[in-house]
């Protein structure tokens, strides 16, 4: 129980016509992404946490105390908001160091912005910034109050490919050196499951599912949740049922106690590193498609097995 | 929730309570008015100079609007701020420049004169219907100018492109794919410009010289100033309420009914200004239109403050300013310059109190913004008729505090959709971020929230203090011979045909408009800079 840094107990908000409910707790030091499409409730979960939103029901805890009824500013939990939310009446220093209320203190200002790659601008305008340097002050912002959580909310979405590769680096290198609590909110699978320690798969105001980011993958509890984690094959078996996989789970050949089936080749996609194989199953004439690395040699024949394939509850 | 009840127990106070109970006193008397002949008269003139001033208004900007939005040109951002000169140059100082300018002893009366050695003054447009047509025209051109060209721009142009490559021509193109996008706002340029012309006083009051063109408003006036008859001013009024709001609510039925969804274009590029020349017809239209306009609109303005330096014989002098100085006429400076700056610090302060609860939940919904608007559609006799009313049973005290209030009703729609406007666009999550850093809501309004509405607030207050500097209704009503403001004093020497002091008082007026504005407008842009050094 110590370990737990926020939990949250039977909580349940209504949003209009939209209700959140939500039982689930997070350790210490974690990285979890809160992931689902738009409208599934990952924002209402923010602010919740946030203390912008009260529940209807339920308690949340943080570090053990009751917050349900604690305003925002007693929370001492830090975001970095989509568009970053910089106060653009304040230099680069000033929206920094807003949160820091001692200032006898030696500001941190200065070290928070090495930190995060920006020594030096502590008296540029906000206007004045990029995308990225943007966020890197919004970053150095919400680290300000040593916040017993950090919560990013989309925060790579507003930038190009090659500044989100660098700056989804750094958070998780911020991550690991400073230990901290962080919740990751994103609707882009990749970046869920490359940097969380765990996932919460919302959709419709729920957690579907809440485990590893491997455990999702493999084994997700839905069609639902197998869909939104990565790509996904159907073919029928024998008896007519449908049978779901993962296309790295198709082998070449026949393997006797496994599900076999033959396929013919309809297409092939030139996607930059690989192909992409379009097969349609002989005598149902579903259609699957199967990246080229996939496969260690390229199939000839046509009959395939599956290594596994998905089982939801 | 306190900073929502603040101006709404002002404004329930101030316009709710006093207009309410002096309309209810009128009802008994509505058919004793309809049943006056005269009174019939004076609600069909009304109705009649409404219409037919929106309508000219209309069709007289539309150039205007068609050539910004078409053309680049520096100088366009000026012409388009020209949309608030209605709101800031009162409409006594209009009135006087007309007299100044068209009247019988006017400019173009001297100049006509003197270049064909006439004997009396050829141009007699004072005291007539076309007078108060042109004078309602031109000063509301700029509103229903601004009006159509924010729907311009907004016009899908791609669509426009598309029918010609469909085989539609200019011609055709335009009139089946731009005009059913504008013309919504043209029905709301034109409802605004009515509904302001319906309730006109000033205009009408110095310029229709007797009873010939009396307005509803004239005849509010003379009831509640002359016979203290609050009913039947009430009954006249609602009759004309009845009226008008009929007409504007047709209207904007209308108006929704030809609204349509559409994806809004993004902003079309413009022709360089000097892309003109190559079309010498439209050049020649829009050179003739400019020129009639600053004829028209400007110069007689701008003929008051010259006026308000010359001599009888042309020359320079500061001869009227002493006078106005020297006599009782500084009181009237004086008294304006503190209702005026009354007015001003007391809307902001219920602005920055309501601002503080919309930041935080949102806009208010629609019926109550139109709730709050409701003074611009109200005549300003009945808010100060109520007051009177209410004065007649419990002491009210001081006529002037009793002028302040009414002014502060007045001015109350212009400070709310400033403050309104200036909020619309504030990103909440910067209160959130706010919020998350530690920061309680009052710190954050006072570093976060305040800094991003000050502009709406110093812009309200430059517009409140214009507002109430040139009010007149209600200032007649609670004027006595000590106790003057600037435009009670300009009508009285308008009606006494001293134009010269007239102008003099007038520029003052003006300058202490454009003062104010210019101030604002310094602490603003150097407020930003300290914050954002």
């Amino acid at each position: 129980m110590e370990k737990e840094i926020l939990v949250f107990d039977n909580v349940s908000c209504k949003f209009k016509e939209f209700e959140l409910v939500m039982d689930f707790s997070i350790e210490k030091g974690e990285f979890i992404t809160f992931f689902g499409h738009s409208g599934a409730g990952k924002t209402t979960a923010l602010h919740l946490i946030a203390g912008v939103l009260k529940p209807d029901s339920g308690k949340i805890l943080l570090n053990g105390r009751d917050v349900t009824s604690l305003p925002p500013w007693k929370r001492n939990i830090g975001v970095v908001f989509q568009d970053y939310s910089l106060f653009p009446n304040m230099n680069v220093g000033k929206n920094v160091g807003y949160g820091v209320k001692d200032k006898k203190e030696s500001s941190p200002v200065s070290e928070l912005l090495d930190l995060v790659g920006l020594s030096g601008y502590q008296k540029r305008q906000i206007h004045s910034l990029s995308g990225g340097q943007r966020q890197r002050v919004a970053l150095a912002r919400a680290l300000a109050t040593n916040p017993d959580i950090l919560i990013l909310d989309e925060p790579l979405s507003a930038l190009d490919g090659i500044l989100r590769k660098s700056l989804s680096q750094e958070i998780r290198r911020l991550h690991r050196e400073n230990n901290l609590t962080t919740i990751y909110i994103t609707h882009d699978i990749s970046e869920a499951l490359s940097f969380s320690d765990k996932i919460a798969l919302f959709s419709e105001g729920k957690i579907v599912q809440f485990d590893t980011a491997q455990e999702i993958y493999n084994n997700p509890v839905n069609l639902q949740v197998a869909k939104l984690t990565g790509s996904l094959c159907e073919i029928a078996d024998s008896n007519g049922q449908t049978i779901y996989f993962r296309p790295e789970n198709l082998g070449i050949g026949r393997r006797t106690g496994m599900i076999n089936f033959k396929a013919r080749l309809a297409d092939s996609l030139f996607k930059g590193s690989y192909f992409e194989f379009e097969w349609i199953q002989e005598g149902t004439e579903k259609v699957f498609s199967i990246p080229s690395y996939c496969f260690d040699q390229m199939p000839l024949g046509g009959e395939f097995y599956l290594k596994k394939y998905l089982k939801f509850i | 929730m306190i900073a929502f009840i603040v101006p709404l127990v002002f404004f329930t106070i101030a316009f709710v309570v006093p207009v309410f109970s002096i309309l209810i006193s009128g009802i008994s008397k509505i058919p004793e008015i309809l049943g006056d002949s005269y009174y019939r008269k004076v609600l069909g003139f009304t109705y009649y100079q409404a219409l037919l001033s929106a309508f000219f208004a209309v069709v007289c900007s539309l150039p205007a609007a068609f050539f910004l939005y078409r053309y680049d040109f520096r100088g366009s951002s000026l012409l388009k701020a020209f949309a608030t000169v209605p709101f800031v140059v009162p409409p006594i100082i209009a009135v006087l420049g007309f007299v100044n300018f068209f009247g019988n002893a006017g400019y173009i009366n001297k100049f006509l004169i003197s270049l064909f050695n006439l004997e009396a003054p050829p141009l007699r447009l004072l005291y007539s219907f076309k007078a108060i047509i042109v004078v309602h025209v031109f000063y509301n051109l700029p509103v229903s100018m601004k009006i159509i060209l924010d729907r311009l721009e907004k016009t899908p142009i791609n669509l426009y492109q598309t029918s010609l490559t469909l085989g539609a021509n200019r011609f055709k193109s335009f009139f089946r794919i731009i005009v059913p996008f504008i013309l919504p706002s043209l029905i709301s340029a034109f409802v605004i410009i009515f509904l302001y012309c319906f309730l006109s006083f000033a205009v009408i009051y110095v310029l229709s010289g007797g009873p010939r063109f009396s307005v509803i408003e004239i005849e509010v006036f003379n009831f509640i100033k002359n016979s203290m008859d609050y009913s039947s001013a009430a009954a006249l009024s609602l009759c004309g309420m009845v009226l008008c709001f009929a007409t504007a609510g047709i209207l904007l039925v209308i108006r929704n009914r030809l609204r349509f969804k559409f994806q809004e274009s993004k902003v079309i590029e413009k022709k360089k200004a000097g892309e003109i020349f190559k079309k010498p017809h439209l050049l020649a239209f829009f050179v003739l239109y400019l020129l009639f306009y600053l004829f028209v609109s400007v110069a007689p303005i701008l003929s008051v403050i010259v006026q308000s330096f010359l001599d009888k014989d042309g020359g320079f002098t500061l001869l009227w300013f002493k006078q106005i100085f020297a006599s009782s006429m500084f009181s009237s400076l004086s008294s304006s310059f503190l209702v005026a700056s009354l007015v001003s610090v007391i809307t902001s302060i219920i602005s920055l109190v309501y601002s503080y609860y919309a930041l935080r939940n949102g806009r208010l919904k629609s019926w109550l913004s139109l709730f709050f608007m409701m003074p611009l559609f109200i005549s300003p006799f009945l808010v100060a008729g109520g007051y009177l009313l209410f004065g007649s049973s419990v002491d009210l005290g001081n006529p002037f505090f009793l002028l302040i209030l009414a002014h502060c009703v007045t001015a109350f729609p212009i400070s709310f959709k400033f403050i309104s406007n200036g909020i619309f666009s504030y990103n909440k999550n910067l209160t959130l971020a706010s919020y998350s850093l530690g920061r309680n809501s009052f710190f954050t309004f006072l570093r976060v929230e305040l800094p991003y509405i000050l502009p709406a607030i110093f812009s309200q207050m430059v517009f409140a203090f214009a507002v109430s500097a040139g009010e007149l209704s209600a200032a007649l009503i609670f004027a006595s011979n000590s106790n003057q403001t600037v435009p009670v004093q300009i009508s009285r020497l308008l009606s006494s045909y001293r134009i010269e002091l007239a102008c003099a008082l007038g520029s003052v007026l003006i300058f202490i408009c454009f003062g104010v504005f210019l101030i604002i407008e310094i602490l603003n842009k150097n407020g930003k800079i300290a914050e954002g050094s």
